[in-house]
């Protein structure tokens, strides 16, 4: 038996003041009306030793009522040894520092870094403890496996170094996915370790909790109810504004000296209002004039900021008048115009409307930033495409003459894009040398009907720019006219696109290094309404680009993100701090804001990368919204300065739960029912005429 | 009808239970009838009615007896017829029956409004009055009423004539509003003002010290009064009952006393038994009819046996001769 106020016990010394009372013998209370006092005279009572007797049992009550009271105050509760509650509890705790590029703010990581150390030195050697980084991918600094296997006096100071040897990022923050991947990570053991394991299981997050951490993904997770989230803020005073472009990847399409729209944001409670935007080239100093802009706390503004003429294809545009500069600078890359040859290989004219060539010239026309020429020279004998050099495309509308034949195989296998139209003079033998089968097993019989596109492949980077809600109907497209191509006539070709009938309607062929896109109708208009309709131009835009990517990415790489690159042939990639790395293919070393510039291939060529434009949302998010995701927060963890104070309210949970006071003040009620029935009694005892009526 | 008076019947049929059950009139029971004339009237119908003898000879048909004239008797009543034959003066006398000269000395100090239970004793001594009164009445009795604390507080002769016992009524319904009980000036002025003889009733708790009253009912007897004592308690006044101590306070003076009457009760009983012995013994030595009466008594018994015993006794008036006994 405990008491959780055990200093209410003390009221038992009221206890005395009834036995006081009890011995003060006090005047009669009772009056009696009486005729007359003529016979009477004064005659003070002398206690009977019956009427003591019932005294001393109503004194025994009312001490035990105001016992009882006392006791019921004092909170009474049966103490009962919960398991893990106060001794030498096993956490399996993982210490999650945030090392986006916010982090990178003032001295929030040598914040972070001395939140981390403070939470690793409070755990307790029996513990086990990880320590993971996180930005937009989870990372561990060190893994619960390899702590387990070092000397539990070494482990704290192993992972207080680890968290000392990080460093903050350029990555964006991706909060609640690290959650979710803490979460698992902290459940990755096996069975034999799940036996031994703690069962509690805490989460330190040591972050700046910035709004930008796409909290979000939490949305659909169901936090285990064994783990507790602990969260260390990293507070830092005033408040940020950063500068994001308006549109990336816009320079690329944009005439080199259009102005550039960018925004500028201003987080709540910052003391700042007005800034400028200054120009510069890449690494260079200041040109034109200072563009001053006006943003009101927690308010954004669009401004279009015009490039001074001479600026390179390689332009900064920086963000002044803010304290924290990690995310006051967008780079620009704005590639050179280029001329891109594409060969059309038909027999139709360039003026004849009905054909396909009419059309495709004019897809090209006023492209941005570049200059599409259409050559369509190649007749029954010649010898070779016209291009004087590579083409970016070449399109097969009817077979191309035997000598032309030769040379598209080794345009396409040295790394080229051809597309092949089966209209109304399918260059089957062309294609059959393309897929390498034999042209007589491969039957491209033309069929008439009705039929639209029933299922594209949005994963592919041709249709990859219509995946999005808005543009992938492609419903109004009819085609009336389709070459029937049956199932493995081209080998290992790679269906991108069927019609409704389940017929394939492109068709991806990797042949050598290039590839040859098939699709099985023509954009002629008595063929289909491909030509005619909208997304006929872009379509043919994008399979453009796909035959030299990479060229013109601009500035529409974040950090991160992977960079598509053309080409079989590794290329050298010179990054912002100076260093070199070789890729092929992809590129996934944007790990830093800047330029980076691609060699090896004929041209090199540019491109910019940028900060995450969710990264400068910094104001902290609350705590709350934590506890809306479903996260089970504690405090910091129990060390041993608020084991006291833990005690307390596992004692007040227990008592809570208990609730002696409940009967206890019952058993108080009936004491003091019991107590004015006697003393009633006592005083209405055997009542005499006079005193039932004088009373 | 819950309010105003009730007829004679309801009245009845109120008394009907206790008579019913032992024959006589609960006086709970018969206080409970407002209408103190009704109530009276009950309690008359209970008990056998009296016959009083005139102290005096007078115009009557009944002969008694001559007597030789003298000078100075009223020649009226000179037998003229005898004076023919006998040629003597003799004067003829008569034994009538006459009016009964009755004051009803009522006590209404505060000490009369005791009661240990719902009958206060001021309720039973004016239902005793207002039967005597209503008895008297119909026995065409004159019937006058004396109300007094301290002193006399409302007077009305004795007479018989319509109207007079509605008066004797209306008096009688009043609420005691005195104080303090002193017997010596009321009845002084008693004996002042009855100056023809009659019967004094006096209905008092007499709990008073004895001092003057025995020169007052003295001097009564002197006039040649009857005198009739009638002593009413309170039950608790006769056993004191109380057990539990208290603050006894005086409905007279109001002076209050810490009393535990386990202690106190033998005092009390020997001081009471005491004061109503000297009662006795005054009323034996000055030959006035006394009678302690309780208000649990019934008052028709108490009535029946007070002047069934007068009846029994006639008309009696020298000292020494009262049987006050009788009547309990």
């Amino acid at each position: 038996m405990s008491f959780l106020a055990p200093l209410y016990l003390l009221g038992i010394a009221a206890a005395a003041a009834p036995i006081v009372l009890h011995l003060v013998r006090r005047a009669p209370r009772g009056e009696v009306v009486f005729s007359s006092l003529m016979y009477l005279k004064p005659t003070p009572p002398v206690s009977a030793r019956r009427s003591r007797l019932e005294h001393l049992l109503l004194m025994l009550l009312r001490i035990a009522a105001l016992c009882l009271l006392a006791f019921a105050f004092a909170r009474p509760y049966l103490s009962r040894a919960l398991p893990g509650l106060l001794g030498p509890a096993r956490e399996r705790v993982m210490v999650l520092v945030d090392t986006s590029a916010s982090m990178r703010r003032g001295d929030a990581w040598p914040k972070a870094v001395a939140l981390a150390r403070k939470a690793i030195e409070s755990r307790a050697e029996g513990d086990e403890l990880a320590v993971f980084a996180f930005d937009t991918e989870t990372r561990p600094l060190l893994a619960f496996s390899e702590a387990r296997a070092l000397d539990p006096a070494a482990r704290r100071a192993t992972a207080i170094a680890r968290v000392e040897a990080a460093s903050p990022s350029w990555r964006a923050t991706r909060l609640g996915q690290a959650l979710i991947e803490a979460v698992a990570a902290l459940d990755f053991e096996s069975a034999a370790e799940r036996e031994q394991a703690p069962r509690e299981r805490r989460i330190v997050l040591v972050s700046d909790l910035e709004r930008g951490g796409r909290l979000e993904a939490l949305g659909d997770f169901d936090w285990p109810s064994n783990v507790q989230l602990e969260i260390e803020p990293v507070e830092l005073p005033g408040a940020n504004a950063s500068l994001t472009l308006a549109e990336p990847g816009r320079a690329a399409h944009d005439r080199p000296n259009e102005p550039r729209r960018v925004v500028v944001s201003n987080e709540p409670g910052h003391d700042q209002d007005a800034f400028t935007l200054v120009w510069s080239s890449d690494g260079g100093k200041p040109q034109g004039a200072p563009i001053p802009v006006h943003v009101p706390p927690g308010e954004s503004r669009v401004v279009s900021a015009q490039a001074p003429a001479g600026l390179g294809g390689a332009r900064v545009l920086t963000l002044k008048g803010d304290a924290y500069d990690f995310d006051n600078m967008v780079s620009i890359a704005v590639p050179p115009a280029e001329t891109i040859d594409v060969v059309y290989l038909g027999n139709d004219r360039a003026d004849d409307p009905a054909g396909a060539r009419f059309f495709l010239e004019r897809a090209f026309e006023n492209a941005p930033g570049r200059t599409v020429r259409v050559l369509a020279e190649a007749r029954q004998g010649a010898s070779a495409w016209p291009a004087a050099k590579r083409p970016g495309l070449v399109v097969i509308a009817a077979e191309p003459p035997d000598p032309l034949r030769s040379q598209l195989v080794s345009f396409v296998e040295s790394g080229g894009l051809a597309l092949v139209l089966l209209g109304p003079e399918p260059p089957r033998a062309t294609l059959a040398t393309l897929a390498q089968v034999d042209p007589r097993t491969l039957a491209l019989p033309l069929v008439s009907g009705d039929w639209m596109l029933g299922q594209i492949d949005f994963a592919h980077p041709l249709f990859a720019p219509f995946a999005g809600a808005g543009f992938n109907d492609f419903t109004r497209i009819h085609f009336w006219k389709i070459c029937d191509i049956k199932a493995g006539a081209l080998g290992g070709a790679r269906i991108v696109a069927r019609f409704e009938s389940g017929a394939p309607a492109v068709v991806e062929l990797a042949r050598g290094k290039g590839r040859v896109v098939v699709l099985a109708s023509s954009w002629r208009p008595v063929d289909s309404q491909l030509a005619r309709s909208s997304k006929f131009v872009p379509l043919l835009a994008t399979l453009l680009e796909s035959g030299a990517p990479g060229s013109r990415l601009g500035d529409r790489i974040a950090i991160g993100d992977p960079v598509p690159l053309a080409g079989a042939e590794p290329l050298s990639i010179k990054k912002p701090d100076g260093s070199t790395a070789l890729a092929t293919g992809v590129f996934k070393d944007t790990d830093s804001p800047g330029f980076y510039t691609a060699t090896g291939s004929s041209p090199p060529f540019s491109f910019a990368v940028n900060l995450d434009p969710q990264e400068g949302r910094t104001a902290p998010v609350a705590r709350e919204v934590f506890e809306q995701y479903g996260c089970r927060l504690s405090r910091r963890a129990p060390t041993p300065v608020d084991v006291a104070q833990v005690a307390l309210e596992r004692e007040t949970e227990q008592e809570s739960r208990q609730k002696a006071w409940r009967p206890i003040i019952v058993s108080l009620l009936g004491v003091l029912l019991l107590e004015t029935l006697l003393a009633g009694r006592a005083r209405g005892r055997a009542p005499t005429p006079a005193e039932a009526f004088t009373s | 009808m819950s309010t105003g008076e009730p007829h004679a019947g309801r009245a009845e049929h109120a008394s009907e239970p206790v008579a019913a059950a032992s024959g006589w009139i609960d006086p709970v029971a018969l206080s409970r009838i407002k209408n103190l004339q009704i109530r009276a009237r009950v309690a008359v119908e209970g008990f056998v009615r009296g016959i009083h003898k005139s102290p005096f000879h007078g115009f009557s048909v009944e002969f008694s007896e001559y007597r030789q004239y003298s000078p100075g008797d009223d020649p009226r009543y000179l037998d003229w017829r005898l004076y023919a034959r006998s040629d003597r003066h003799y004067i003829k006398r008569f034994e009538d029956e006459t009016n009964l000269r009755t004051y009803l000395v009522l006590d209404s100090s505060r000490s009369m409004t005791y009661g240990s239970g719902p009958l206060k004793k001021c309720d039973y001594a004016r239902t005793a009055a207002a039967t005597l009164a209503y008895f008297l009445t119909t026995q065409r009795d004159a019937v006058g009423l004396a109300l007094f604390d301290e002193r006399i507080v409302e007077f009305i002769p004795p007479r018989y004539r319509p109207g007079q016992l509605r008066r004797i009524m209306g008096v009688l319904e009043r609420e005691p509003a005195g104080r303090a009980t002193d017997l010596g000036t009321p009845l002084e002025q008693v004996a002042a003002t009855a100056r023809k003889r009659g019967l004094v009733i006096i209905l008092s708790d007499l709990l008073a010290p004895t001092g003057l009253l025995a020169n007052r009912l003295g001097a009564l007897r002197a006039r040649g009064h009857e005198v009739l004592l009638l002593r009413i308690l309170d039950p608790a006044e006769i056993t004191f009952p109380f057990r539990d101590a208290a603050r006894f306070r005086d409905v007279e003076s109001g002076r209050e006393i810490i009393l535990d009457p386990a202690r106190a009760r033998a005092e009390y009983m020997k001081r009471f038994t005491e004061h109503a012995a000297e009662l006795k013994r005054l009323a034996v030595e000055l030959g006035i009819d006394h009678a302690q009466i309780s208000t649990a008594d019934p008052l028709e018994v108490v009535l029946f046996q007070l002047l069934g015993a007068r009846a029994r006794r006639g008309r009696t008036t020298g000292r020494g001769h009262a049987k006050p006994g009788a009547m309990r």
